[in-house]
């Protein structure tokens, strides 16, 4: 499958001896991968242009995904600071692989369209993380922003246009049913530690039922070049289904 | 001051890049804008907006456009500083709270990165892929550089090779780049562009040194920052490579880590200001800065010519 050797390249190009000896390895998230992977079979490009798009967009999630991880806490050993420091700059050395991908392919269109996505998702990023008791339709306003600006601006700047309801409805389930398990644990959300999370269990249950549905309707509905891809996205969306009630059942016999 | 005095010719125009600077802070969030505004109102030298105008005068000066480069490098620059600030755990910069401690690390990130993120918007303005392709591989150097920085520190055993390379990828890439960008954004030859690069790299060398010399013999007012600070945070520096060539300071030196404290390592300084480390560290400087105006003295005559000589000379010879 194509995908996978694009992951393999995306963790060749993130690879670096010293950040691997300190930190772990960059998270990729699959889901997106196949999002991008996607929208992008769409488009009538080769192979090396689409491979560049597509990595190009997982390094500025994974750059984004990195600085995320910075730790905030005052009293940490040295191994503690060393880590943070190079969580800081391994964010940024990503971030400015998305850069020289794209110079090299000379597309600045490109470069413009996803440093107007870097922009809106941290805006709403600093939103949910200082913002106290924000209400329900604003946190959900920052997290459909964070979770799908990127791909939003690539299929607004492709006019692939159709892509937006379903991207935006997979990823938000997504995040909706990851909060559901902070939740459910009683967690913190590492994320956004300030804030209040304006969801109860109910509502997440009832967003996160909505989602899934709407997410299968539209990808049923999907006309889609390659019935793999659409495959492969049912399945994903299955397998969140499957951990989002298999913990909540959990959760109900243990009488959590 | 002498020094802003030489290009006072360019007030009006880096009076539109300090506007068009204040528009990169907008953000709908207000907590953004006020942590952009803080570093914008923080000041600092302007130095690389001051290169991208100067080496643009060697081509078709266009205030229009030249000023979308100068912006793109300043707004990099400040959103480096941000994320160095978390890096070096810095509470000021400038006399100013930075934002990570005004706010806490994670603001400072997402800040870092919005900035990056505009400057990168402002410089999409420019429709030449040579000068993202320059810009683009300067910013992976730069990151790998901070890197080996990481990587090089309480490494005493490091060569002038590694410390080298390590002050081009920290200071002298960007300066060689604002350079560089100047002139292609203003049509200049391929020929006076290159020349330009070497120019600001030779310049950005000379910089970075004199900046390492300043962290000795400085004083704690002037810097910002308590004196011997690089030291203390395990950076090697040139005047700490040539005080490790005397056995008796190695033996000192060597014993620094990252338990050391502010007093413990003052005898250190003190040997290092009483020994001819700073001089022979000036005289690296004072030869990449003839390197300068060698090539200077290739370039065509005319205002910014003189003008860049006179930078040259003072951000090499500055006391602060």
């Amino acid at each position: 499958m194509k995908v996978a050797k694009i992951k393999i390249a995306l963790e060749k190009r993130l690879a670096h001896p010293f950040l691997g000896k300190y930190l772990p390895s960059p998270r990729i998230d699959e889901d997106k991968l196949l999002l991008f992977y996607a929208i992008f079979d769409e488009i009538d490009l080769s192979d090396e242009l689409r491979k560049s798009y597509i990595m190009t967009a997982m390094l500025v999630q994974i750059a984004l995904d990195t600085h995320d991880n910075v730790t905030t806490q005052h009293e940490i050993d040295s191994t503690e600071f060393v880590q943070r420091q190079l969580t800081v700059l391994a964010g940024d050395y990503f971030s400015s692989l998305y850069y020289f991908m794209l110079a090299e392919v000379n597309d600045i269109n490109m470069i413009r369209t996803l440093a107007t996505a870097i922009k809106e998702i941290n805006e709403q990023k600093i939103m949910l993380y200082q913002v106290e008791n924000a209400d329900r339709q604003s946190v959900m306003n920052s997290l459909v922003i964070i979770e799908t600006a990127l791909i939003q601006q690539v299929t607004e700047y492709f006019n692939l246009d159709c892509w937006n309801s379903l991207a935006t409805s997979f990823l938000l389930y997504k995040r909706l049913s990851h909060e559901k398990l902070h939740d459910e644990n009683e967690q913190k959300n590492y994320d956004i530690p300030k804030y209040n999370s304006p969801f109860s269990i109910n509502d997440l249950n009832m967003e996160c039922q909505k989602y899934f549905e709407e997410t299968t309707a539209l990808l049923e509905s999907a006309v889609m070049k390659n019935p793999a891809i659409k495959n492969l996205l049912f399945k994903r969306l299955k397998s969140i289904r499957f951990h989002e009630t298999l913990h909540s059942k959990k959760s109900v016999e243990e009488g959590l | 001051m002498k020094f802003k005095a030489s290009y006072s010719f360019l007030n009006t125009d880096l009076s539109i890049i300090e506007k068009e600077l204040e528009k990169t802070a907008i953000s709908e969030q207000p907590l953004l804008q006020e942590a952009n505004l803080d570093l914008l109102k923080a000041g600092g030298k302007r130095i690389r907006p001051v290169f991208v105008l100067l080496s643009s005068m060697f081509g078709n000066y266009d205030i229009n456009r030249i000023k979308y480069v100068a912006v793109a490098l300043e707004a990099i620059h400040m959103a480096t500083l941000v994320h160095d600030d978390v890096v070096d755990d810095a509470e000021l910069r400038r006399g100013q709270p930075t934002v990570k401690s005004k706010w806490d690390n994670r603001i400072a990130m997402y800040t870092g990165d919005y900035l990056l993120a505009r400057s990168l918007e402002v410089m999409a303005n420019i429709d030449d892929p040579l000068a993202h392709k320059i810009l683009s591989k300067t910013m992976v150097e730069v990151c790998l550089g901070e890197i080996e920085q990481i990587k090089d520190k309480y490494r005493f055993d490091q060569s002038l090779r590694t410390y080298l390379k390590r002050i081009k990828r920290k200071t002298a890439l960007l300066i060689a780049a604002s350079c560089q960008l100047g002139a292609i954004s203003s049509g200049a030859p391929e020929e006076i562009h290159r020349k330009l690069y070497w120019f600001g790299y030779y310049v950005g060398m000379s910089f970075q040194i004199t900046d390492d010399i300043l962290d000795f013999t400085s004083t704690e007012q002037e810097l910002g920052k308590p004196v011997g600070s690089d030291l203390l945070q395990g950076n090697i520096t040139l005047p700490v490579l040539f005080a490790l060539e005397n056995p008796s300071y190695k033996a000192e030196i060597e014993k620094i880590s990252n338990e050391t404290t502010p007093i413990e390592i003052q005898p250190i300084l003190q040997a290092i200001l009483d020994s001819d480390v700073i001089e022979k560290s000036a005289k690296v400087s004072d030869h990449y800065l003839q390197k300068a105006f060698d090539i200077l003295a290739t370039l065509p005559k005319n205002r910014a010519k003189v003008t860049l000589y006179g930078i040259a000379k003072y951000i090499g010879k500055r006391k602060f």
